[in-house]
C-alpha cells in the first residue's frame, strides 16, 4: 500500500452471494456474484475494473458504493466503515461516495428540471438558502457544460447531456469517491469521449477518487491509473494500467486484451504474435 | 400468479407532456357526449338545490303516480310522480348527489389506502410485502358484495360504515399498481438513484414517486369508479345501502321495482342515469388510457 | 406440473379460507355480544347461557377463536333462529337452485362470449367487430339489476311472454340466467378478442402460414389453444362476479337461491345463516381459483417458471 490507510478506500475479501431460488425443502440455492475481492483506491486515484457482463463487476461497484452490504468482507472508507444501508448515518455518508449509472434517462425524475434535481442533492446535505442553493447548482451545471440548460426537463436533453446532468448531481455534493458503473457504455462513441474527458478534468479539479467500471477496455485504459480484471466473481489481477495492458500476467486478461480493436494493422499483427507466443 | 410483479403495468413514468398530448388529441363525438353527460351529472350533484324543481321529500298526495309529462302527465312533473306524489326528476337529481358523493369518497379512500399499502409493500418487501399481498389476494378472491353484505348484517347499517366499506372495495387494484411501479423504480430506476444521493425514502416517495404515479392511478380510478357506483347502487337496491328518507339511485330503482306494472317511471329513470354514468366513465376511461399509455393500447381493461 | 406448484396453490387457498374464517370471527366478536346477535332478541336466558357455554364466551379470545374454528371445520355454523334448524342445512338446500342458475348463466357466458370474441378478432375492424365491441361496452356498463328490471318490464309486463319471478320451469330460468350471463359474456368477449389478436400476430402463426398449413387448421390448432390461456384466467375471475351478481339477480327475479337467502337473512339479521353463506361462498371461490390455476398450469407449461421467484440480478 502506497497511500496511508485513512486516505482512501480499502476493501478486504468482499463476498456477495445471492439466493437464486427457494426450494421447498433443503437449503436455498445461492450464487456467488463476487468471491473474495481485495483492493485499495488511493485518494485522487482512478481504479478501472474490467470484465465481461456477469463477471460481478457491477455488484462489486455497488458494495464499494455502500449501496449493498457485502455478505462478508470489510470496507474501510477513509478510515470509516459504512453504516447499515438506509440508516440515517448511511444517508449522511452518501455525500462522500456517489454513483454514476449506465442509463442516465432511468435515474432522473422525468418531471423535474435538471437544475431542481441537482439542487435537491445539495439541499439534502446542506442547509442553504434558496438563492445560495440555486447558485451552487447552477455553478455545478456550468462546470459540466450545461450552464444554460438548467431549466430543461430530462427528455429535452440528449443522452450525453443527461449523463452530464447526472454527473453534476453526483459531484455537487463534493464526494471523495465516485463509482462510474458503465457510465459511458450507453452513449455514442464521440459522446463517450466527451464524458470521459469531462471526468478526467473534474477528477483533477475536485481531487476525486474514481472507480471506473466498464466492459470497454480501451476506455478503461484511457482513464485509469490502475486496473483490476474481474472474471466469474473473482478479481483475477490488479495492477498499474500500463503494466497490466503491456504484460498481462493472467491468461484470461491476455484473451480479453486480444479482443480490443487495434489502432493500426501493424499494432494488431504485433499483438497477435505476442498473444500467441504467450499462450 | 397474483403476486408477481406487474412489470407490464409498471410503465416508466411518461414525460411531463402527457397533459399537452391529452389536450391535443381530439376526442370523438362519443367522448364529447360522455364528457358532457359527466359534466351534467357533476353539476346536478353540486347544485341539486337549484336545479331540482322540488325537494326530494316533498309530497303531494293528490298528485300521486302521475306519468311523465310527455306521456300525458301533469306538465309541472317532467318525469311524473311516485306513490307518495314526490317529483321523480327531483328525486333522481338528489339521488345523483348521494350516489356520486359516496362513490367519490369511496374512490378516494380506496385509492389512498391502496396506494399507500402498495408503496409500503414494495418499500419493505419481506413479510410486510407477503402480508399485504396476501390481503390483496384475499380481497380479489371473495366477491366484495358478499363481504359488504355480511359486515352490514353484523354491524347494522349506517352511513359512515357504508362509505368505509365502499372505500375498501377496489383498494387491491391500486395496491398492485403502486407496488409494481415502486418495485420498478426502486430496483434500478430514479427512486433508487435519488435515494443513493442520501434523500430520505419518505421524501423520495412524496416528491418523486407519487407525482409520477398519478397518471396510472387516474386510469385505475376510471376503472374503479363505475364499479364503485355499481356496488353502492346494488347495496341500496337491495335495501342494505343508503336508507330512506335518504335517496340513492339504487334505492330509487329498488323502490320503483314494486310499481313496475303500474308506474314504471318511478324506477327506470334512476336506472338509466346509473347506466349512462357508468357507460360514460368507461368510455372516457378507455380514451384516457389510450392517450396516456400508448403501451396499453389494444390491451383489455 | 410439479407437486410444489400444486402444493403452494393449495397452501394459498387454505390461507384464504383461514383468513375468511378469522375475518368472520373478528366481525362477529367486534359487532357486540355474539349471544345476543346470534340468537333472537326473545331468546330465553337459559338459551343464552347454553350458547355462551357452547362457544366458550367466558374464556379468552384465543380459546374462543379455536372453538369457533373447530366448529366451522366440523360443519357447525350455528342455528338459524328463523326456523331453528342448523344454518348449514338451511344453506345447503338452496345450493342446487343457485347452481342451476349459475351454470346456465355460465353456459350463456361461454356461448355468447367466446364465439363473438373470436369472430370479432378474425374480422378485426369490420362492422362485425365494431358491433360486438359496442355490445361488450354496453353489457359491461349496464347494472345487472337494471337489465333484469328492463327485461321484466318488456317480457313480463308488456309482452307477457315470460314469468317475472319464481322458479319451476325453463321459462322461469331464462331471464335471470340471461341477465347474469351478459356482463360476464361482455368481459369474456373482450378478452377473447384481444387474446386472439395477440396470438394471431405471434411469429409462430406466420411460421404456420409459411409451412402451408391451411387457414382453418391454423386457427383451430394453433391460435385457439394459445388464446385460451388468458381467457381461462378471466373466466375464473368472472366466477366471483357471477356469485356476486347472483345476489342481486336472485332478488330481482325472486329466485329462491343462496343469494336471496343471504339478502333475506341480512335483512332479518339471521347471522348464523349469513356467516354460513359467506364461508360457503369463500370455499367455492377458493376451489374455483385453485381449479383455474391448475388449468392454467396445464394449458401453459411455462407457468411454473413464471411463478418462481426470480433472484435479483
Amino acid at each position: 500500500m502506497n497511500a496511508s490507510p485513512t486516505k482512501g478506500l480499502v476493501a478486504r475479501n468482499l463476498v456477495q452471494t445471492y439466493a437464486t431460488g427457494r426450494r421447498l425443502f433443503g437449503p436455498a440455492e445461492t450464487f456467488r456474484a463476487v468471491d473474495g475481492a481485495s483492493f485499495e483506491i488511493a485518494e485522487g486515484e482512478t481504479l478501472g475494473i474490467v470484465g465481461e457482463s456477469g463477471s460481478g463487476k457491477s455488484t462489486l461497484g455497488r458494495m464499494v458504493a455502500g449501496i449493498e452490504a457485502p455478505t462478508s468482507g470489510s470496507i474501510s472508507f477513509w478510515g470509516e466503515t459504512y453504516a447499515p444501508v438506509g440508516s440515517a448515518a448511511w444517508r449522511r455518508q452518501r455525500r462522500q461516495v456517489q454513483v454514476v449509472f449506465q442509463n442516465p434517462a432511468a435515474v432522473v425524475d422525468p418531471r423535474w428540471t435538471i437544475h431542481a434535481q441537482v439542487r435537491e442533492a445539495l439541499t439534502t446535505h446542506e442547509n442553504l438558502s434558496r438563492s445560495e442553493a440555486d447558485d451552487r447548482a447552477q455553478d455545478m451545471l456550468a462546470l459540466v457544460g450545461l450552464g444554460n440548460m438548467g431549466q430543461r426537463l430530462p427528455h429535452q436533453l440528449s443522452g450525453g447531456q443527461l449523463q452530464r446532468a447526472v454527473i453534476a448531481r453526483a459531484l455537487v455534493l463534493h464526494p471523495r469517491l465516485v463509482i462510474c458503473d458503465e457510465a459511458v457504455s450507453a452513449l455514442d462513441v464521440s459522446v463517450q469521449a466527451q464524458i470521459v474527458n469531462l471526468l478526467l478534468e473534474l477528477r483533477e479539479r475536485l481531487k476525486l477518487s474514481l472507480m471506473f467500471i466498464s466492459h470497454d477496455l480501451s476506455v478503461v485504459r484511457h482513464i485509469s491509473h490502475r486496473v483490476g480484471v474481474m472474471h466469474a466473481g473473482r478479481l483475477l489481477e490488479i495492477g498499474d494500467a500500463r503494466t497490466l495492458f503491456a504484460a498481462p500476467r493472467h491468461d484470461y486478461t491476455r484473451r480479453l486484451l486480444a479482443a480490443i480493436p487495434a489502432d493500426t494493422p501493424r499494432q494488431r499483427r504485433q499483438r497477435d504474435l505476442t498473444t500467441f507466443a504467450g499462450s | 400468479m397474483t403476486s408477481t410483479d406487474l412489470s407490464a403495468m409498471a410503465l416508466p413514468a411518461r414525460r411531463f407532456g402527457w397533459l399537452t398530448r391529452l389536450w391535443k388529441s381530439r376526442p370523438s363525438l362519443l367522448i364529447g357526449l360522455s364528457l358532457a353527460w359527466l359534466a351534467l351529472v357533476v353539476a346536478m350533484a353540486l347544485f341539486a338545490e337549484f336545479l331540482a324543481p322540488y325537494g326530494y321529500a316533498d309530497q303531494s298526495l293528490l298528485k300521486r303516480l302521475q306519468p311523465p309529462a310527455a306521456l300525458g302527465g301533469l306538465p309541472e312533473y317532467l318525469l311524473g310522480t311516485d306513490n307518495l306524489g314526490r317529483d321523480v326528476l327531483s328525486r333522481v337529481i338528489y339521488a345523483m348527489r348521494t350516489s356520486i358523493l359516496i362513490a367519490l369518497m369511496g374512490t378516494l379512500i380506496g385509492a389512498c389506502v391502496g396506494t399507500v399499502l402498495g408503496i409500503v409493500a414494495a418499500h419493505f418487501r419481506g413479510w410486510v410485502d407477503d402480508f399485504i399481498m396476501m390481503l390483496v389476494d384475499f380481497q380479489a378472491a371473495i366477491p366484495f358484495l358478499i363481504v359488504a353484505l355480511a359486515v352490514l348484517a353484523f354491524f347494522g347499517n349506517n352511513f359512515v360504515l357504508l362509505v368505509v366499506l365502499i372505500g375498501l372495495f377496489g383498494w387491491d387494484g391500486y395496491a398492485r399498481i403502486a407496488r409494481g411501479l415502486v418495485l420498478s423504480t426502486n430496483g434500478q430506476g430514479y427512486a433508487f438513484a435519488i435515494r443513493t444521493l442520501g434523500v430520505h425514502p419518505a421524501k423520495v416517495y412524496i416528491r418523486h414517486v407519487l407525482p409520477n404515479m398519478m397518471g396510472v392511478i387516474m386510469v385505475q380510478v376510471t376503472l374503479n369508479f363505475p364499479e364503485i357506483i355499481l356496488l353502492e347502487t346494488s347495496l341500496s337496491f337491495l335495501g342494505l345501502g343508503v336508507q330512506p328518507p335518504g335517496t340513492s339511485l339504487g334505492l330509487l330503482l329498488g323502490e320503483g321495482r314494486n310499481y313496475l306494472a303500474t308506474a314504471w317511471w318511478i324506477g327506470i329513470p334512476a336506472g338509466v342515469v346509473i347506466f349512462l354514468t357508468t357507460l360514460a366513465i368507461s368510455l372516457v376511461g378507455d380514451w384516457l388510457r389510450d392517450r396516456l399509455d400508448p403501451n396499453l393500447k389494444g390491451k383489455p381493461a | 406440473m410439479n407437486p410444489g406448484f400444486i402444493l403452494s396453490k393449495l397452501a394459498r387457498g387454505s390461507l384464504t379460507l383461514l383468513l375468511t374464517v378469522s375475518f368472520v370471527f373478528i366481525v362477529l366478536r367486534a359487532s357486540g355480544d355474539p349471544a345476543q346477535i346470534m340468537l333472537s332478541d326473545e331468546a330465553s336466558p337459559a338459551a343464552i347461557a347454553t350458547f355462551r357455554e357452547r362457544w366458550g364466551l367466558d374464556r379468552s379470545y384465543l380459546e374462543q377463536y379455536l372453538t369457533y374454528l373447530t366448529a366451522v371445520l366440523q360443519g357447525d355454523f350455528g342455528t338459524s333462529f328463523r326456523d331453528g334448524r342448523p344454518a348449514l342445512d338451511v344453506v345447503m338446500e338452496r345450493v342446487p337452485v343457485t347452481l342451476l342458475l349459475g351454470f346456465t348463466a355460465l353456459l350463456i357466458t361461454l356461448v355468447l362470449g367466446i364465439p363473438s370474441g373470436i369472430i370479432a378478432a378474425l374480422f378485426r375492424g369490420s362492422w362485425v367487430d365494431r358491433l360486438t365491441m359496442s355490445f361488450t361496452i354496453l353489457g359491461h356498463s349496464i347494472p345487472n339489476f337494471f337489465l333484469g328490471i328492463i327485461l321484466i318490464l318488456v317480457f313480463s309486463m308488456t309482452l307477457r311472454w315470460l314469468p317475472s319471478s319464481g322458479t319451476g320451469s325453463f321459462w322461469h330460468l331464462l331471464m335471470p340466467a340471461l341477465t347474469l350471463g351478459t356482463a360476464a359474456a361482455a368481459t369474456i368477449a373482450r378478452f377473447t378478442r384481444s387474446s386472439m389478436l395477440d396470438v394471431l400476430h405471434q411469429p409462430f402463426m406466420r411460421t404456420a402460414k409459411a409451412k402451408g398449413i391451411a387457414h382453418d387448421k391454423r386457427i383451430l390448432r394453433h391460435a385457439l389453444p394459445n388464446a385460451a390461456i388468458p381467457v381461462v384466467t378471466v373466466l375464473g375471475m368472472r366466477i366471483g362476479g357471477l356469485i356476486g351478481g347472483a345476489v342481486t339477480i336472485e332478488t330481482v327475479f325472486a329466485w329462491p337461491g343462496l343469494g336471496m337467502l343471504l339478502v333475506n337473512s341480512v335483512n332479518q339479521r339471521d347471522l348464523a345463516v349469513v356467516q354460513a353463506v359467506v364461508l360457503l361462498i369463500a370455499f367455492t371461490m377458493v376451489v374455483v381459483n385453485l381449479m383455474v390455476d391448475l388449468a392454467y398450469g396445464w394449458l401453459d407449461p411455462r407457468i411454473e417458471v413464471h411463478n418462481r421467484r426470480v433472484a435479483k440480478a
